[in-house]
């Protein structure tokens, strides 16, 4: 069991180099085209005008930000019920990644809300919510800097992922009715949200991109995790001195 | 006897937590029965079920053809009207860009009668529709206006 | 076994007479400390009274739960619960249920005498009341849950605030906005609601959840 497990990590270490390159340079490419469907080809919205394109960037991050979270717990969780190692470095290298997508997501959003709300932050429910999200994110992460033994620390932070995604829906539902108490619900708030198919395809594409960023980033800080786990271990000694 | 004893334990903590999630529920379902009241509506406020100076909440639609803009201050007046009633709104500040004849906006403020509120803060939120400007104007020739639907 | 323990916290938190009194003029101290620094204005304060209590009721929640397990986990005591006959969640739930009588409840009946203080209308005080009687043992057993997160680390003190504000937002959203509610003539019943829903969830899980956390940090 236990060598069959350090195969897995050795495995994944071995096999994933040649990956992460690949996919880094085809985000890269995939992320160009994006930019320019989102910036150039797609139309200008009727109301807020050219302004609304930074949705291309802000949209996909904040989904992405929650998704990171999400995958977080579950690896989390398997990585407690089942004990695979790699589940571990995979769970908590999520914490990072995800930490910078709700930055960007806040960041853009802060930069969108100057044309259309009159000021940089409001207490609007998403941008709460999402910020919140960013201390949950920080939570995990000093959490597991603060411990010295880190496969103690992994266990201890993935038990505090997923006891926040438990949470994630009760503060989301608790901020966005905080948020209609004091800042009123929009009129058109329980219509179906509607986009032009124009502008709705580059951005589900941005979508794909960031996730396929995020796999590369992952792949990338996971050899990193395997690395420092492991750069004692002889397997990764002879494998290094090749 | 241990067996019973685990037994016994898993028995508890079953029941323990459906005693958890079925209250919780419970009440959840119990509360959301209740209504809410988020603000205030013109019509609320013509029949009086608003407190007259004190902090409050309202919300409605900006009446078309009622704002005006004094010429050397930031001062504005309009009308927001609901599916009845209308009344006054003062405000002496900076409106937001989305802010428009026949959108909705939230206010806090205080009412000085029952028909006029001064408003300390007033609110617009972009709508959840985007699309090109062509389409606007279709949809608009289609429906009337669109932003009064 | 049971009542040795629960003889033991008594006795724990009597013999540091420090524990309960300090909390509670902490509490005073902030309270008094705002109006100095926003000055007397008595509209101000009545509206953000209610607040300035929540926070303070916070921090005292924090000061008193971040260091919960520490003695118990550096003497040993953990692993004698974990072996013993005695269920431990019982013991961790009656852990929580003391120290919530310790802390909070002791600021909850000095409210009467904020409220006097600050002049703040009868019904509304009674709303506070009620929010802190039913949000504040959530409070406590989140900052446990923080606390008991945090034993392998040696230094701790600002990470479980860190940890555990996050989640308690959504009892300060209903809270607060039940005391705003009643203060501004609305209806305030579905946000008291809402906390005891919370209340019901959080408590009776929350043992498991210590338990099963206590077994990770141990089994290191």
């Amino acid at each position: 069991m236990n060598i069959s497990k350090i195969a897995n990590l050795k495995f994944f270490f071995t096999n994933t180099k040649n990956l992460s390159r690949f996919l880094g340079l085809f985000t890269f490419i995939l992320f160009f085209f994006g930019i320019y469907w989102g910036l150039y080809v797609a139309p200008s919205d009727y109301l807020q005008g050219e302004s609304y394109r930074i949705m291309y960037l802000h949209v996909p991050a904040a989904w992405l930000s929650l998704q990171v979270y999400m995958f977080m717990a579950i690896t989390g969780f398997v990585s407690l019920v089942w004990k695979v190692k790699i589940m571990e470095i995979i769970s908590i290298q999520c914490a990072p990644i995800g930490a910078y997508f709700t930055l960007i997501a806040l960041v853009t959003g802060m930069v969108w809300g100057k044309p259309t709300w009159g000021t940089y932050w409001v207490w609007d429910a998403r941008l709460t919510s999402e910020l919140i999200l960013l201390f949950l994110y920080i939570g995990v992460i000093a959490l597991y800097s603060a411990f010295s033994d880190k496969r103690q620390a992994v266990k201890i932070t993935s038990l505090l992922a997923i006891v926040g995604l438990v949470n994630i829906p009760i503060i989301h539902y608790s901020v966005e009715w905080w948020n209609t108490l004091h800042q009123g619900p929009s009129v058109t708030k329980f219509e179906q949200p509607s986009m032009h198919i124009s502008m709705l395809l580059p951005l589900l594409y941005m979508f794909l991109v960031f996730n396929v960023y995020f796999i590369a980033v992952l792949i990338k800080r996971v050899q990193l995790g395997i690395y420092n786990r492991e750069k004692r271990s002889k397997w990764m000694e002879d494998y290094l001195s090749d | 006897m241990k067996i019973t004893e685990t037994n016994k334990k898993r028995m508890i903590k079953i029941f323990v937590f459906f005693f958890a999630i079925s209250s919780f529920s419970a009440l959840l379902i119990y509360a959301f029965s209740k209504n809410m009241v988020y603000f205030y509506t013109p019509s609320q406020i013509i029949k009086q079920e608003a407190p007259i100076n004190s902090f409050i909440r309202i919300g409605g639609m900006v009446k078309v053809n009622s704002f005006q803009k004094s010429k050397d201050s930031l001062k504005v007046t309009f009308k927001i009207y609901d599916l009845n009633e209308e009344i006054n709104v003062k405000y002496d500040g900076i409106l937001p860009d989305l802010f428009a004849e026949g959108q909705g906006v939230v206010m806090t403020g205080k009412l000085i009668n029952n028909n006029t509120f001064v408003a300390n803060e007033v609110l617009a939120k972009h709508d959840e529709n985007y699309m090109p400007p062509e389409v606007a104007d279709m949809m608009k020739e289609k429906n009337g206006d669109l932003s009064n639907k | 076994m049971l009542r040795k323990i629960i003889y033991k916290e008594f006795k724990s938190y009597f013999r540091n007479l420090n524990s309960i009194f300090l909390p509670l003029i902490f509490f005073f101290l902030i309270i008094s400390i705002f109006p100095l620094l926003i000055g007397p204005d008595k509209n101000l304060l009545n509206k953000i009274i209610p607040g300035i209590v929540w926070i303070t009721v916070i921090f005292t929640t924090l000061l008193s739960s971040s260091n919960f397990f520490k003695d118990e986990y550096n003497n040993g005591f953990i692993e004698t619960y974990l072996t013993s006959e005695t269920s431990l969640e019982l013991i961790l739930f009656l852990k929580i249920i003391l120290c919530w009588i310790f802390t909070c409840l002791p600021i909850i009946f000095f409210i009467p005498i904020v409220s006097i203080f600050f002049d703040i209308p009868l019904k509304n005080s009674f709303v506070i009341l009620f929010t802190l009687i039913i949000g504040s043992p959530i409070l406590v057993s989140i900052g446990i849950f923080g606390s008991s997160l945090t034993l392998g680390i040696p230094k701790n003190n600002v990470l479980v605030p860190v940890i555990t504000l996050p989640f308690y937002i959504p009892i300060l959203i209903f809270s607060a906005s039940a005391i705003e509610s009643v203060s501004s003539g609305l209806p305030y019943e579905m946000q008291l609601y809402i906390l005891t829903a919370l209340l019901c969830f959080v408590l009776p899980i929350m043992p498991y959840l210590l338990k099963y956390t206590l077994t990770l940090s141990i089994n290191n």
